[in-house]
This record gives C-alpha cells, structure tokens and sequence, in this order.
C-alpha cells in the first residue's frame, strides 16, 4: 500500500490536482467532497491510470459533524493517513453588510473549522508515528485585509496563522505543516465565488501549477 | 510536499510577487483602497 493522502474538496481544481499527482507518485488517495459521483469518477480514473487504491467520502464541510465522520470512515477502513491536504473552502464577494450572513457563517465553517477540526483529529496519530505531513490550501489574501471579500481574506489569513504556528510547535518531530498561497487561479472555485470576475484573475495560474507547487516530494 | 517549508507561494507573475513584497511598506489606507479597487468595489 502507497502512503495515503486525504485531500478535502478533491473533486475539483487545485484539490483533484493534488490527487492526481499523488497517484502518479504511487499513492493511495482518500478523496473527500460533496459531490460523491464525481469522486468516483476520478477514483476510478486514478485507480485505472496509477494502480493506486482510491476511497471515496462523500462530506459536506459546511455541516460541524463533517470532520469528525470522516476521521471515522478512514478509522473504519483502516487506513493510516500520512498527508492530510485540507483543500476545500469558497469565497465570496460583496460588501460585508450586504452579504448574506448565512453564505459568511458556511465560509467560515469550512474555511476555518473544519479545517482546524480535521488537524486537531489527524495530527495525534501523525506526531504518535513521528511521520506526516500537513497541507493547508491557504491564499495569498491570507497576508492582507481584503475590502469586498473581508470574511474570505480573514479567514485566509488565519489558515496561513494556524499553519505557521503549528509548524513551529511540532519543531522537534518529522510532522511537517505547510501553508499553500495561491494566488489568482483558474478554478471552478473561482467562477462559483464570482471572483474571475475581477482583473485580478486576467492571468490566472493553471490548477495543476498550483498543485505542482504544493506537492514536492 | 515540501517536507518543513512553512509557507509555499505559488501562481504568480514576478510583478504581482514584487507588490507582495511592498505590502509591509505600503501606507494601510493606501493598500486598502487598491485591493477594494482590484476586486471590483
């Protein structure tokens, strides 16, 4: 069995680019997103094209219940996760007061909670073994305030926060804690969000140059 | 994964890296105003 990668929002852009290289390096992937038949989709290509194994989680990161079911499902399976790649969040634009504090608090739980709760769930093990490594999707709006997408910069700007202070805290271990910074890239993400919109995203970098960058090995 | 890199900045032009740079030295109310501009407010 190939060391394993469970990547969250993996059914799209930068996420399912992440798992497609992980499977070319010979890895075994536990894809997590909603969508569950695009999932399986891509399990199946991975699985075909790499000889990897591929499990599917079909979760909803918005619902507070999601990190801890998925941490039992990989339980269950028995397998063992070495590279926790939080990838999933969304953004959003508008003035703040204006904004739809529903879609605000829904960012914020998958953005921020689940992410903490999914490292907070997985790191134990991996600090118990002395081996593992951590990928937090962060942006660079992460290193400044962001007028007309405040909640989405703010809670950028924590995952990067989160990431770097942990990394510190596991100093003297083999678990390793790093914050992705994309900036503008082309993904479904970026259309749902209303963000290509914006000339920022005019040359927008390609997902899997992103992912490149990410996965290192 | 790049084993112990804290942080990893990836897709962007040498210009947009440049202003990234500029940020801590760059006046709040100045960088303010210019991200509302660049996204569309």
């Amino acid at each position: 069995m190939g060391k394993v990668a469970l990547i969250t929002g993996a059914s799209s852009g930068i996420g399912r680019e992440l798992a497609r290289l992980h499977a070319e390096k010979g890895g075994d992937v536990i894809l997590v997103a909603r969508r569950g038949e695009v999932l399986r989709q891509l399990k199946d290509e991975l699985e075909t094209a790499w000889g990897v194994q591929a499990q599917v989680i079909e979760a909803d990161l918005v619902d507070e219940k999601a990190p801890r079911m998925i941490f039992e499902a990989v339980e269950a399976s028995g397998w063992e996760v070495e590279y926790l790649i939080n990838n999933a969040g969304f953004g959003g634009r508008g003035k703040f007061h204006e904004r739809d504090w529903q879609d605000e608090r829904d960012m914020m739980q998958v953005n921020v909670v689940s992410l903490t709760a999914l490292t907070h769930l997985f790191l134990p093990q991996m600090v118990a073994r002395n081996s593992g490594r951590i990928l937090n999707v962060s942006s660079t709006a992460s290193l400044l305030p962001g007028p007309m997408k405040a909640v989405y910069y703010a809670s950028k700007a924590f995952v990067t926060s989160f990431s770097n202070a942990i990394a510190e805290e596991l100093h003297d271990t083999r678990v390793t804690v790093t914050a992705l910074l994309p900036g503008a890239t082309d993904t479904e993400f970026a259309a749902r969000s209303g963000m290509d919109k914006t000339r920022l995203f005019d040359n927008a970098a390609s997902a899997r140059s992103v992912a490149l960058d990410g996965y290192q090995p | 994964m790049m084993a112990g890199k804290l942080t990893v900045i990836s897709g962007m032009s040498f210009g947009q890296r440049l202003a990234l740079h500029l940020v801590p030295f760059t006046p709040k109310k100045v960088l303010l105003r210019e991200v509302r501009k660049v996204q569309g407010g």
